[in-house]
């Protein structure tokens, strides 16, 4: 287990890092590909498979073949050229960098820093079914949050439509 | 996770695998031969009796043909896309039960007819499918050719429209068997199938299906008359083989999970005939549907494509998983 745990992170720390350091915004967002289904992996080791089939099917396979569709269409690889990056850059990646850094660590330096286990054990959720268990929880105890979402992304789709029927137009 | 649970899946999914790719070699074969007869042509017979060799023929050919590239490809997504596209197709079929119900004895050990039994079951399908798109998709791209580009954005289009309404038409086996891993699935249709009450939504499974393999009358990807042969026009020798083989893979896929999930898996009347049997016997009734299908039908308009899947697959398979999830909540008298 923590075998896999470390070939996992160091899989995601090299996709993570493939995101920024390409060249081609192509294998940019590949490299996002990558690291999502890393995190899905991670969410497997963890005992949510249901949680692993939502990641790999929403973001890698929906949201980010959107992606490359897009880049794809607009091939911007002449457009962008990197060159020197401008001092603000360096800068804002200083500042956050170790922002990051500082908390990762406190996580470090508190390693028993962990959750209440909740109500919803292992043992709990094989007896129910993975996904019978986030079913039930996302539409009792968490159904007004979950409705609110859906209504939030309706709106962003009728904002979507709008705004391409009127470029139509 | 002990080493013999591991072993037996590694064994496992070696004979997946192989059996696998030996029924692509033969639906090649079925495929020429029944749409030879429905043409009134003997069909391949001269490569062993029948013709039953010329799969291994066409096998040693694509061998050994030199395999030529595009210049200004993408190196790595060039011979990254194939592998994709057939590591995709191959590993859904790892939570497809092929017999039951119990799992069978052998040399003491009790094994399951299955590769994997996990409880998100159909979802892994779905999951896997999803990446598949991008196996296609980067083979299009990353071959810098025009006809390639515009194959790849119709399938991708195709697949990720046409996926919805595929997950959706499977909404309503999850109602009623109140699971989604396949063998309680199958179990539950032990008196009746469930093609008998969903048999909208198996015809909408098999609709979406068909697209979602970008068969005919859906083989808007590979286009041959506009496209010359779509994003894989570029692809040749054992690279082009890799593509062919993920999409006869594919069909053979969708075809078990319609078995499956509509059709009671490896139930059969009577008793007679054991289950692996019943299973083999309706995905090969699938398969000569599809393959009667492209003889028939001429291919669609794009743009009518897209609008079958959109204006009418997606609204009915939402109607035929509202419908069904009312019915079953009023059969329970909680309504």
């Amino acid at each position: 287990m923590v075998v896999g745990f470390a070939l996992v992170a160091a899989w995601e720390l090299v996709t993570a890092a493939g995101v920024v350091a390409f060249r081609r915004p192509i294998h940019n967002a590949l490299a996002l590909v990558g690291n999502m289904l890393g995190l899905a992996v991670l969410f497997l080791m963890l005992n949510a498979q249901f949680l692993f089939a939502a990641q790999v099917i929403v973001y890698a396979g929906a949201v980010m073949v959107l992606f490359v569709f897009i880049i794809a269409l607009m091939n911007p690889v002449s457009d962008i050229t990197l060159g020197p990056a401008r001092g603000g850059e360096w800068i804002y990646g200083i500042v956050f960098g170790v922002i990051f850094a500082a908390l990762l660590g406190v996580l470090l330096v508190n390693q028993g820093l962990t959750g209440r286990s909740g109500p919803f054990t292992p043992e709990v959720i094989n007896a129910v079914g993975n996904v019978q268990s986030v079913g039930t929880a996302l539409y009792t105890k968490f159904l007004f949050p979950v409705e609110v979402t859906s209504v939030l992304l309706l709106i962003a789709a009728v904002g979507a439509v709008y705004l391409a029927v009127r470029r139509i137009r | 996770m002990t080493l013999e649970v591991v072993v037996v899946t590694l064994i496992k999914a070696a004979i997946v695998i192989g059996g696998l790719l030996t029924g692509f070699a033969y639906l090649t074969l079925f495929e020429r031969k029944v749409q030879a007869r429905l043409q009134q042509r003997p069909g391949p017979n001269r490569v062993g009796p029948w013709g039953l060799l010329q799969p291994a023929a066409d096998g040693l050919k694509l061998f050994f043909k030199s395999s030529s590239t595009p210049s200004g490809r993408d190196r790595f997504l060039y011979l990254l896309a194939p592998l994709i596209s057939v590591c995709a197709a191959l590993s859904s079929f790892a939570i497809i039960p092929i017999s039951g119900p119990g799992p069978l004895r052998l040399f003491g050990h009790s094994i399951g007819w299955y590769v994997m039994n996990v409880n998100i079951g159909v979802l892994w399908y779905l999951a896997v499918t999803s990446v598949g798109v991008f196996g296609i998709f980067l083979a299009g791209y990353a071959s810098n050719s025009k006809y390639s580009l515009l194959g790849a954005l119709r399938s991708s289009a195709q697949m990720i429209s046409y996926e919805m309404a595929l997950g959706l038409s499977l909404v309503p086996v999850f109602i009623l068997a109140g699971s989604l891993r396949l063998v309680d699935i199958v179990n539950a249709q032990h008196t009746w199938w469930f093609i008998i009450p969903l048999f909208p939504a198996f015809f909408l499974y098999l609709i979406a299906g068909i697209a979602e393999t970008n068969r005919a009358p859906f083989d808007l990807p590979e286009a041959e008359t506009e496209l010359v042969a779509g994003y894989h026009t570029e692809y040749s020798g054992m690279r082009f083989a890799l593509f062919f083989m993920a999409e006869y893979i594919n069909m053979i896929i969708v075809s078990s999970i319609a078995t499956v999930v509509f059709l009671g898996g490896w139930w059969g009347p009577f008793g007679i005939l054991p289950g692996p049997w019943w299973f083999l016997l309706k995905v090969i009734a699938l398969l000569y549907v599809y393959v009667w299908l492209r003889a028939t039908l001429p291919r669609m308009r794009y743009d009518r494509l897209m609008a079958l899947g959109w204006k009418s697959l997606f609204p009915l398979s939402l109607a035929m998983m509202m419908i069904t999830a009312v019915v079953v909540v009023a059969a329970e008298g909680t309504l």
